[in-house]
């Protein structure tokens, strides 16, 4: 984000929302977030470009990717989000002609769900099959009729939800109410 | 603390006493307890009063399929009507009290209606109520209304909290009997995923009823054995207190578990199975003779339940009446404890002898019984045909056994009679090869048959799973048989036999409804209301089918029996509607101004899911339309802003994201140049308008398209699929920015001042360098990046800033201090609304899904130089007709007369019936700036009647409005003001 503005932007890093012996729920909003979507070209470049750019490949179906510094995840055939500290500049400059970038930043939230009572909330928000939902899985869902990626971290342990940030009050009092309460 | 009237019972621990309430009085239970077993061993017989005779009524079984102890549950947050005491656990402060009786249920003044029980029989609503037929709605109706139904809803303000979840497993059995916990253990050892359910609050099922031994240890140890091993597997998930209500298609299973000493008291789950066990077990049935209802009158096989498992020996002088072997397995546990047998009625000429300290009256039937408020002793018609007098405080009875297949035939599956055991059993060659019954659910009564039975099942179903095969020790079990008469119910005597003790049906109101040639078994349901209610003919359903086969001299599968629907047990509503009401039902958007408008008074309004800012209040301003008529002359007159966020936002990218973009809109978008915005009109395949919005061409191959926000996600939904199903070759990307850009409409005479104020200083925002529907990419703040767009929604010069949403409410508060010079006012909504109806634009009110180009006046919009979606079919000649529907503007002839939408049009002559109905008003609203009400609406021929004179009419208001047709641009038609 630009230094010299005066204009002051909400972003949270980790904050914390609810903390119990159980389970830990905080949300994040500090990384750039991109759409990254593959043109007609050859995949074989448009991976290449991909890996030097993140440090690792495009994931596969229903699968996301990451490191310290960045998150990939599949959304479609040939489109992923992309959460990073890269800047919209340098995606733009790597994947001219490859493919579209479109800035995101600031239009998710990022819920992150934490503890051995993670499999307790999410087998009452998810209808999915929580033992088939490995490492390293995303799937595009819907909890609480709001419209979401999760991401299974750490199985029965860590997931994270990414939520429309225009959604994410609803998301917000719904995850702490039932946290509340499980 | 005292013992009385109990035995020793390991599932009973009475060193732990609990404190109860039932009818105002204090009683004692033990930690085990239902609220059954503590009443009876209490000595408490009385429970509750019929539904329609208001007869007295007491205990009669000892599960969820008891038809008469029916209580209203006090918890401290929330009340149960119709609670089964049989099923309710006792807890410290239980508060219970009886339903359908008044004062009391001992002196119930509604049991009157026994007395008069003649006149009062099955049809009687039917026949008696016809007439006159004015006193239906207005007597007879509300006297039956208040008259009928089983307890009463609560009207306190109640917090039961329900969830719902979802579960997924290889094998789900269904109960924790005999068959139940033999199928869970051996597939516990295979390693399968299992989910064991059991409605009870302790898990065993029939079995912690007995005292008889498995494997030389008596049965309810044998049970806290496997029990203890099963719950160790870690891949079988045991779930007490939890009943399976139904079975759904693509394998699910719905299940409700009553949740003890949690936050959440009860959970709705969804349960996903590859294979399931129905293990449900089966149910003693009554047989009906006079006033066989008194309390006091129970299920045999409940009396040893009663005994055994919550160690209840308040019974002092006990008969017994069966038609088979059972009930003397229930005479030999009594004398064991103690307790006298007066005799065994069996209607059997040479039942076997299983005791000879039983007094047995072979061939022999109760016939009748004393007691007023429970029972005191019965009649029995021997087998000499002399009826002789026997006294008693209990009287067991058992009529046979029905297997629990309700869920068998949950998706369809009609039952099937098997003749040996008298009873209906799931159809073998039509039951769903996903759900499988066993054990005595299948119609096998000895625990020998229900052990192999499931042990055989749940090997194929592993097989079929292809889990291992393993080794395990199956319990021995000393062979025992069933014996059953088929004796139904009890012909001597004219008084009343009871069938279906919950809703007060006899015998005689069978044979009523068979005389009257009700003789389906639906019929039969629908006129006495058999096997209704919340117990849903458990206990009497197929006896009224034996007595209705025998009536029509029908076999009983001849008769058939209606098909079992969901739910198995009664369900609370909340329990379907879990977390969703109150702010869980749908959720909300909120803008990315959201909190700065809260902080600066906004009202706020719901548009579809989105709260947006309706209007800004000033001190002062009581009146909302104060409020919106300041807004609007602020904009007019300098400057305002409004955050338009909700507005579909769509970036498009890619080489031929034109051609895309052309072919989507009907219009022309071909010559639209880098830099420009253009508005664009969207086409359903039929030809009418399904949306509308503006496209900017922000480089060669990237594009951003606006839609209305109601339209924002079917737009984008629409664009997908014409990009992946129609047009699968072109290299275009599609991504929804809705929320990632907070949109900021800036508009009035001086916004371009406001505009060059926050625009940083290396662009230039002139009307010659960036004149009328242009767009470019901006930095602003100091570099922040944005994209700047002149276009107005509000028919003045205007600009759409985009800005990322972290910063929005940090802008619209910079916006405010950078305004003050120009008296920089927020509107929201409502003047946005004004505005543009003010300004002729068409919104959600006119692109209602019925109009097409040319009733917008936008015929020639419609680009017929190349192929678009909906171009072909909007040139229909029902949608170009000339006299066809048009947009007008409509202006009351006095200013003040409110136009009210929805308003139908008519000439001034005509009179007001649907055959005159010219049109109809959209959208209205009071112009500050014309100081009028002004209109918008469809108008047949309308572009050829401006300057005519019509009337408008609300029948639903019953308000007439005369109004002058008019060009639908109110203010600045010629968009003189856009372009300054």
């Amino acid at each position: 984000m630009n230094k010299r503005s005066f204009l002051k932007p909400n972003i949270f890093s980790s904050k914390l929302l609810i903390f119990n012996d159980k389970i830990k729920l905080t949300f994040d909003n500090s990384k750039n977030i991109f759409s990254l979507n593959k043109a007609k070209v050859s995949s074989k470049t448009f991976d290449l470009r991909f890996k030097d750019s993140f440090g690792f490949s495009p994931p596969s179906i229903s699968r996301f990717n990451s490191n310290k510094n960045s998150t990939a995840l599949w959304v479609r055939k040939n489109s992923y989000i992309i959460m990073s500290n890269v800047t919209m500049n340098k995606l733009i400059s790597s994947f001219e002609m490859l493919g579209s970038v479109t800035d995101q930043t600031g239009g998710w939230l990022l819920f992150k769900i934490d503890g051995k009572g993670s499999f307790s909330l999410f087998e009452k928000l998810l209808s999915i099959n929580l033992d088939n939902f490995s490492d390293g899985s995303c799937i595009r869902t819907s909890i609480n009729k709001i419209n979401c990626f999760v991401l299974c971290k750490k199985k029965f342990q860590a997931y994270d939800i990414i939520c429309p940030i225009s959604f994410s009050e609803s998301m917000k009092s719904r995850l702490t109410e039932l946290i509340k309460l499980t | 603390m005292t013992r009385i009237n109990r035995v020793k019972s390991s599932l009973i621990e009475t060193d732990k006493a609990i404190n109860f309430v039932f009818n105002g009085k204090k009683y004692f239970g033990f930690k085990g307890d239902t609220l059954a077993s503590a009443l009876l061993a209490n000595n408490v017989k009385l429970i509750a009063r019929s539904f329609k005779y208001h007869r007295p009524r007491g205990i009669v079984s000892n599960g969820s399929h008891e038809p008469n102890a029916l209580v209203e549950h006090i918890h401290k947050d929330y009340t149960e009507p119709n609670t089964k005491a049989t099923t309710l656990e006792l807890y410290e402060g239980l508060i219970a009290k009886s339903q359908n009786c008044w004062p009391s249920v001992k002196y119930d003044f509604m049991s009157i209606n026994d007395k008069f029980s003649k006149f009062i029989a099955a049809g009687f609503y039917y026949k008696t109520f016809m007439w006159p037929a004015s006193f239906w709605e207005k007597i007879y109706e509300p006297l039956i209304r208040k008259a009928a139904g089983l307890g009463k809803l609560s009207k306190r303000n109640e917090i039961r909290i329900s969830e719902k979840g979802f579960l997924h497993c290889d094998l789900l059995i269904i109960g924790s009997g005999p068959s139940g916990l033999i199928s869970a253990y051996i597939a516990g050892l295979s390693g399968a995923k299992v989910i064991l359910v059991e409605e009870d609050y302790v898990l065993g099922g029939s079995l912690n009823n007995e005292i008889f031994n498995i494997s030389n240890v008596p049965a309810q140890d044998w049970v806290k054995s496997i029990v203890n091993k099963i719950i160790k597997f870690p891949n079988v998930k045991c779930m007490k207190r939890t009943s399976v209500i139904g079975m759904f298609d693509h394998n699910i299973f719905g299940a409700v578990e009553k949740l003890k000493d949690k936050k959440i008291h009860q959970m709705f789950w969804k349960i996903r199975s590859k294979k399931a066990l129905l293990c449900s077990g089966s149910l003693e049935r009554l047989i009906p003779f006079q006033n066989n209802d008194l309390p006091g009158i129970m299920l045999s096989n409940s009396i040893r339940s009663y005994l055994n498992r919550w160690g209840v020996n308040s019974f002092k002088n006990v008969l017994l009446f069966t038609n088979n072997d059972d009930a003397y397995i229930t005479a030999i546990d009594l004398i064991s404890k103690g307790i006298t047998i007066k005799a065994v009625i069996d209607t059997r000429e040479n039942p076997k002898i299983f005791d000879s300290r039983i007094k047995v009256y072979k061939g022999s039937q109760v016939v009748n019984t004393k007691g007023k408020l429970s029972i005191e002793g019965a009649y029995i018609l021997n087998k000499k045909g002399k009826v002789i007098y026997l006294k008693c405080d209990i009287l067991g009875v058992s009529g046979g056994w029905n297997p629990n297949i309700q869920l068998s035939c949950h998706t369809g599956v009609k039952p099937m009679w098997k003749k040996k055991i008298s009873a209906f059993v799931p159809g073998e060659n039509n039951i769903s090869t996903h759900l499988q019954a066993v054990g005595s659910a299948n119609g096998y009564f000895t625990l020998n048959e229900c052990i192999l039975s499931s042990e055989k099942a749940v090997l194929k179903i592993l097989k079929d799973l292809n889990f291992p095969s393993i080794k395990y020790n199956i319990p021995s079990i000393k062979k025992e048989s069933l014996e059953i008469d088929n004796f139904w119910y009890v012909t001597y005597g004219s008084k009343k036999k009871w069938v279906d003790l919950q809703n007060d049906v006899t015998v005689k109101d069978i044979e009523i409804a068979y005389n009257e040639n009700f003789k389906s078994a639906a019929h039969l349901k629908r006129y006495t209301t058999l096997g209704m209610g919340t117990d849903q003919g458990k206990t009497s359903n197929v006896t009224g089918l034996a007595i209705l086969a025998s009536l029509s001299k029908k076999s009983i599968q001849e008769v058939g029996t209606t098909v079992y629907r969901p739910p198995f047990v009664p369900v609370s509503i909340d329990a379907f509607v879990g977390p969703s009401y109150g702010k869980n039902f749908k959720p909300i958007r909120l803008t990315p101004t959201h909190e700065w408008a809260k902080n600066n008074k906004a009202s706020f309004t719901e548009t579809g899911l989105w709260l947006r800012a309706e209007w800004y209040a000033k001190k002062n301003e009581n009146n909302w339309r104060t409020t919106v008529d300041r807004e609007v002359m602020a904009v007019r007159n300098s400057v305002g802003f409004c955050d338009v966020s909700t507005l579909g936002k769509i970036d498009i990218q890619g080489k031929d994201a034109l051609s895309f973009i052309n072919k989507v809109y009907c219009n022309n978008f071909t010559k639209l140049s880098i830099g420009k915005v253009r508005y664009g009109l969207m086409l359903r395949e039929d030809g009418l308008v399904m949306d509308d919005g503006t496209t900017a061409r922000m480089s060669e191959n990237h594009f951003i398209m606006t839609t209305t926000t109601v339209n924002a996600e079917s737009v984008y939904r629409h664009l997908e699929f014409c990009h992946q199903c129609l047009w699968p070759e072109m290299d275009v990307q599609l991504i929804s920015t809705t929320d990632a850009w907070a949109q900021i409409a800036i508009a009035g005479p001086n916004s371009r001042k406001i505009i060059s104020k926050i625009v940083d200083s290396q662009f230039n925002v002139t009307n010659e360098s960036f004149p009328y529907m242009s767009c470019k990419d901006v930095s602003v703040c100091r570099g922040i990046p944005a994209r700047l767009f002149r276009i107005s929604f509000s028919g003045e010069l205007g600009y759409e800033l985009s800005i990322p949403t972290q910063f929005s409410c940090s802008f619209a508060s910079y916006l405010m201090d950078i305004g003050k010079e120009e008296n920089i006012t927020p509107y929201g909504t409502e003047a946005l609304g004004v505005m543009r109806i003010e300004k002729g634009h068409a919104a959600g009110p006119e692109l209602n899904g019925t109009i097409s180009p040319y009733n917008l006046n936008m015929g020639k919009m419609v680009s017929i130089k190349k192929d678009s979606i909906g171009m072909i079919l909007s040139r229909r000649e029902g949608l170009a007709n000339e006299d066809g529907l048009r947009l007008v503007g409509l202006m009351p002839i006095s200013p003040d007369n409110q136009i009210i939408s929805g308003s139908h049009i008519f000439n001034l002559k005509d009179q007001l019936k649907p055959a005159n109905d010219l049109g109809y008003v959209t959208s209205s609203c009071y112009s500050p700036t014309l100081k009028s009400y002004i209109a918008l609406g469809f108008l047949k021929n309308g572009s050829n009647r401006h300057g005519e004179k019509i009337k408008l009419s609300n029948p639903l208001l019953k308000k007439e409005v005369f109004a002058k047709v008019c060009n639908p641009i109110f203010f600045d038609p010629n968009g003189d003001r856009l372009r300054e």
